[in-house]
């Protein structure tokens, strides 16, 4: 049985990258100018209910090429 | 010479700031926990999914089949994420057109080979680094026990075997215009080194012998060797990047 450090240690990495990547792709959205294959929400809604693979599959799929507002 | 660096300079930027390089350090670093816990917790996990009535017997898991799982996630998953990641590094530069400037100014095609071939070895070797130092403080922290006596050489292995993908890469990207068309070339190649692989006379000098390494007997026994296959792997990476340079003469009209 787990007892709560393993737990925490088990869960604390995945948990902050899935945060630190969320407000990466989120900062990213709303930055650039207009995404690939879809638009900002549906990207937003993504990137913050699909844990760690949300942002991942944005920043390969859905990224703009860059053009800042 | 000076157009190389600073399209190598150029390109390991891009590869950071379109955030590719960063996924595939987090994704090769969930890699690497997600091995020692898998072997640490596997046994646990089945034997509360089992009815009362059945009894399995599993054996107590040690480091070594944390360092088991992690090898081979790496040659299995961890391969396909890099692929999948960096599969179209050279061909959406050719299909998007963005090459014609640089090549306007002097740059030659083999400068960009050269550049992409060595700033995706680079970041491969960064997420192996990442993987591996994850696994091993987790495997440290889960097991107590860890020897790394024979590791390097596994890890040697893997690196060599992402670097023949890598030459893959820029051979099938340089071939084929179409993103996904260079991801299908390279799936078939790796199902023909499958293929072969059934034949026993050529396995041993396979590519595939890399990463197909029984870990655990190797690291007990200390009797891994891949002098053959890591021989005929770096000639094949040569050989990929000597046939994408020939075939980058006929590029350089494409691109003009």
């Amino acid at each position: 049985m787990m007892n709560m450090s393993e737990l925490l240690l088990v869960l604390a990495p995945v948990v902050l990258v899935e945060i630190v990547l969320a407000v990466l792709a989120l900062i990213s959205i709303f930055k650039t100018h207009g995404c690939r294959n879809g638009n900002k929400t549906v990207w937003a809604v993504i990137v913050i209910f699909v844990q760690i693979l949300g942002p991942i599959v944005y920043f390969l799929f859905g990224k703009g090429d860059g053009n800042q507002q | 010479m000076t157009g190389f660096f600073a399209y190598l300079k150029k390109e390991l930027w891009e590869q950071l700031m379109t955030m590719k390089a960063v996924i595939i350090c987090i994704l090769f670093f969930l890699l690497g926990i997600i091995s020692p816990i898998g072997a640490k917790y596997a046994p646990e996990v089945i034997s509360r999914l089992t009815k009362d009535s059945i009894t399995i017997q599993m054996a107590d898991p040690t480091y070594l089949d944390a360092f088991a799982q992690f090898f081979k996630n790496l040659s299995q998953l961890g391969v396909i994420i890099f692929v999948i990641v960096f599969g179209n590094v050279l061909s959406q530069e050719l299909t998007k057109g963005s090459l014609i400037i640089p090549m306007s100014k002097g740059l030659s095609m083999k400068a960009v080979i050269h550049a992409k071939f060595i700033a995706l070895v680079f970041y491969w070797t960064a997420a192996l680094a990442v993987s591996f130092l994850s696994c091993a403080i987790y495997t440290r922290i889960l097991f107590s026990e860890i020897n790394l006596e024979g590791v390097a050489i596994l890890l040697l292995g893997s690196w060599i075997f992402g670097v023949f993908l890598i030459s893959l890469i820029i051979f099938s990207n340089i071939l084929c215009r179409g993103g996904y068309i260079s991801l299908l070339l390279i799936a078939g190649c790796v199902g023909v080194l499958f293929l072969l692989n059934l034949l026993p006379d050529v396995r041993d000098y396979l590519p595939l012998k890399l990463v197909g390494v029984d870990v655990a007997s190797a690291l007990i026994n200390q009797d891994y060797s891949f002098s053959k296959s890591g021989a005929v792997t770096c000639m094949l990476i040569v050989a990929f990047l000597l046939i994408s340079h020939i075939c980058a003469a006929d590029k350089r009209k494409f691109c003009n």
